[in-house]
């Protein structure tokens, strides 16, 4: 058959019937294509997950199982309603045309495999490295505010656009998102619904970071002596919104609900894990099939792996009785090292509508030296 | 006819012919507006029938050898009946060289949907993007129209840890950390767009 082929095709070349050649492409044409990753942008999306009780369509029932209580009996957990939408749906209570460009085309969510040689210092040299990330922080001549919504263009670094930015009209990339969940015990009393709603949020500047690691890069994803190979993590999640609104109200999502809590101009940016500085978060799972998560240890002084001669740090910390060159290693870890801010411009509690103000609240520059977690049987 | 006689006629004819390939105008390839799309509707099922083995399969053992069970895989309806262990898929990936899993575990169930729609786009200057419009103006996307609905039906699985990657495998051991069982439908609006963009 592929013979058939090439003989039809050698023949119409001879026939001369083609007026088609091959042109070079000219600079400004090559210089557009540079196509290795691939974006995604969501456009006038929405999604909306809800159960028959919080008014959704008849059987709709969203059940999250194993998990249980004090005294060992099943806990359900039902998800009356997640959504993910434009902003302005009132807690998730007005959805209709309410939709949200997640990513920009000029700058979309990403998800590309880069070269470790060029990235992190040399943390991850020779390693290939799968990263997804939302839509990068901006220069602040072009970006908005991440968290007030009110705000124009040249306030900010985040470059998701809120919804009829400078007038514009545009639904913008900045979504509303909410969780009603109620959980219910074996004993009816215990009932309890909780909701968790963000407005006007986005993600920009996140990121996800995979790789593997072998026995050489001397991790151990055990906590025992020998090092492993596996897959190694490092990312950096932010989190911003407008307000987030937590709140506690009947089983079937009426309106009748309590006092809520809100955080006015949330912004949260965890750093976790971090190839550069030998930090890598790593998951296991141990002979019993039990949890065990690390962020690893920062290097002690003497490490092998830190740069230096003596790899020493003076009992007194300073630059004169350490290696000047390991001592430069800390002082850069602590200085541009990856670092966790949460801060929250206006704490609020009460009625919807008349909250009391308990003012602003904020964790700045927090950085995690080490970090294990181990689940155990109850 | 053979092929060789197929093919000499096939060339006489075009070489004689008076008819000739010839470029379509501008005009009239305005007016071409080929039907670039796929429209989808689909439905997945898992397990459901149980399984993967039947609990007569050899190697598929009690998974503690002991007590009335007779394999650890088999049909729901064994399942049920105290028979059987599993009856839904698995899927368990290791993270790393020390013998740990993370498992999708007990897939079962439905789901379904209407309407997903593959095409592809021309950005054009008319689309609103909040202005990104003009400069992507011309750039071809890959379209995917979300389903207006995704339905689930009985549809569940355990998220779990364990030791071994078989249930099957001696000493087997698990944790399940959560899982899911949904029934009903899910709302969808407005379309994915994939392109290739450039290494950062």
């Amino acid at each position: 058959m592929l013979r058939l082929f090439s003989t039809l095709s050698l023949m119409l070349l001879q026939c001369g019937l083609s007026h088609a050649e091959l042109a070079d492409l000219t600079e400004s044409e090559l210089s557009d294509v540079s196509g290795e990753g691939i974006g995604l942008v969501y456009e006038n999306y929405q999604i909306n997950m809800q159960s028959e009780v919080m008014g959704g369509e008849t059987g709709n029932d969203f059940k999250i199982t194993g998990i249980k209580d004090t005294s060992a009996q099943d806990v359900t957990v039902r998800i009356g309603q997640f959504y993910l939408a434009g902003s302005g749906t009132d807690l998730g209570t007005n959805l209709a045309g309410k939709t949200v460009n997640l990513g920009r085309l000029s700058n979309p969510i990403t998800i590309d495999l880069l070269d470790g040689n060029t990235l992190g210092g040399g943390a991850y040299a020779d390693k290939s490295v799968l990263a997804i990330a939302m839509p990068t922080q901006v220069a602040f001549a072009q970006g908005y505010d991440c968290t007030d919504s009110s705000q124009g263009v040249g306030t900010g670094t985040c470059s998701s656009r809120p919804n009829n930015a400078d007038g514009n009209g545009f639904r913008g990339e900045r979504f509303d998102m909410g969780y009603k969940i109620n959980r219910t015990f074996v004993d009816n009393a215990k009932d309890v619904n909780l909701n968790f709603h963000a407005q006007s949020a986005n993600m920009d500047g996140s990121f996800w970071r995979f790789w593997g690691s072998d026995a050489s890069d001397g991790v151990s994803v055990d906590g025992n002596a020998s090092a492993d190979s596996g897959l190694m993590m490092e990312a950096q999640i932010n989190f911003y919104a407008d307000k987030l609104v937590f709140n506690s109200c009947d089983l079937d999502g009426s309106t009748a609900c309590g006092e809520q809590v809100g955080f006015e101009e949330f912004s949260m940016e965890l750093a976790i894990g971090s190839a550069k500085y030998f930090q890598p978060l790593t998951i296991d799972v141990s002979d019993s099939g039990f949890l065990h998560v690390q962020i690893q240890a920062l290097p002690s002084p003497g490490d092998a792996r830190l740069p230096g001669t003596t790899k020493l740090i003076g009992a007194d910390g300073l630059v004169g009785t350490s290696d000047a060159v390991t001592h430069a290693w800390y002082d850069d870890y602590y200085e541009n090292g990856p670092k966790t801010n949460i801060s929250i411009g206006n704490v609020t509690v009460g009625p919807a509508g008349v909250p009391e103000s308990f003012g602003s609240a904020s964790i700045q520059g927090m950085q995690i030296q080490y970090l294990e977690v181990i689940s155990h049987e109850l | 006819m053979s092929f060789k006689y197929l093919v000499s006629t096939f060339c006489i004819l075009t070489s004689v012919s008076s008819f000739s390939l010839e470029q379509i105008g501008d005009e009239e390839l305005s007016s071409v507006s080929g039907q670039n799309g796929v429209y989808l509707s689909g439905e997945l099922d898992f397990n459901a029938d149980g399984g993967p083995l039947a609990s007569s399969d050899i190697g598929n053992t009690d998974p503690d050898d002991t007590g009335a069970m007779l394999a650890t895989w088999g049909s729901c309806a064994e399942k049920a009946a105290g028979d059987v262990a599993r009856c839904g898929a698995r899927m368990a990936v290791e993270l790393n060289d020390s013998s740990g899993w993370v498992a999708y575990d007990e897939i079962k169930g439905k789901i379904s949907f209407e309407g997903l729609t593959l095409r592809s786009r021309e950005i054009t200057a008319t689309d609103d993007f909040g202005g990104d419009e003009i400069a992507a103006a011309g750039m071809t996307v890959l379209e995917i129209g979300m389903p207006e609905k995704l339905e689930f039906e009985n549809f569940s699985y355990d998220i779990t840890t364990s030791n071994h990657g078989r249930p099957t495998d001696t000493d087997y051991s698990q944790q399940t950390r959560y899982g899911i069982d949904f029934n009903g439908s899910v709302q969808l609006e407005g379309n994915l767009l994939v392109f290739p963009t450039g290494n950062p």
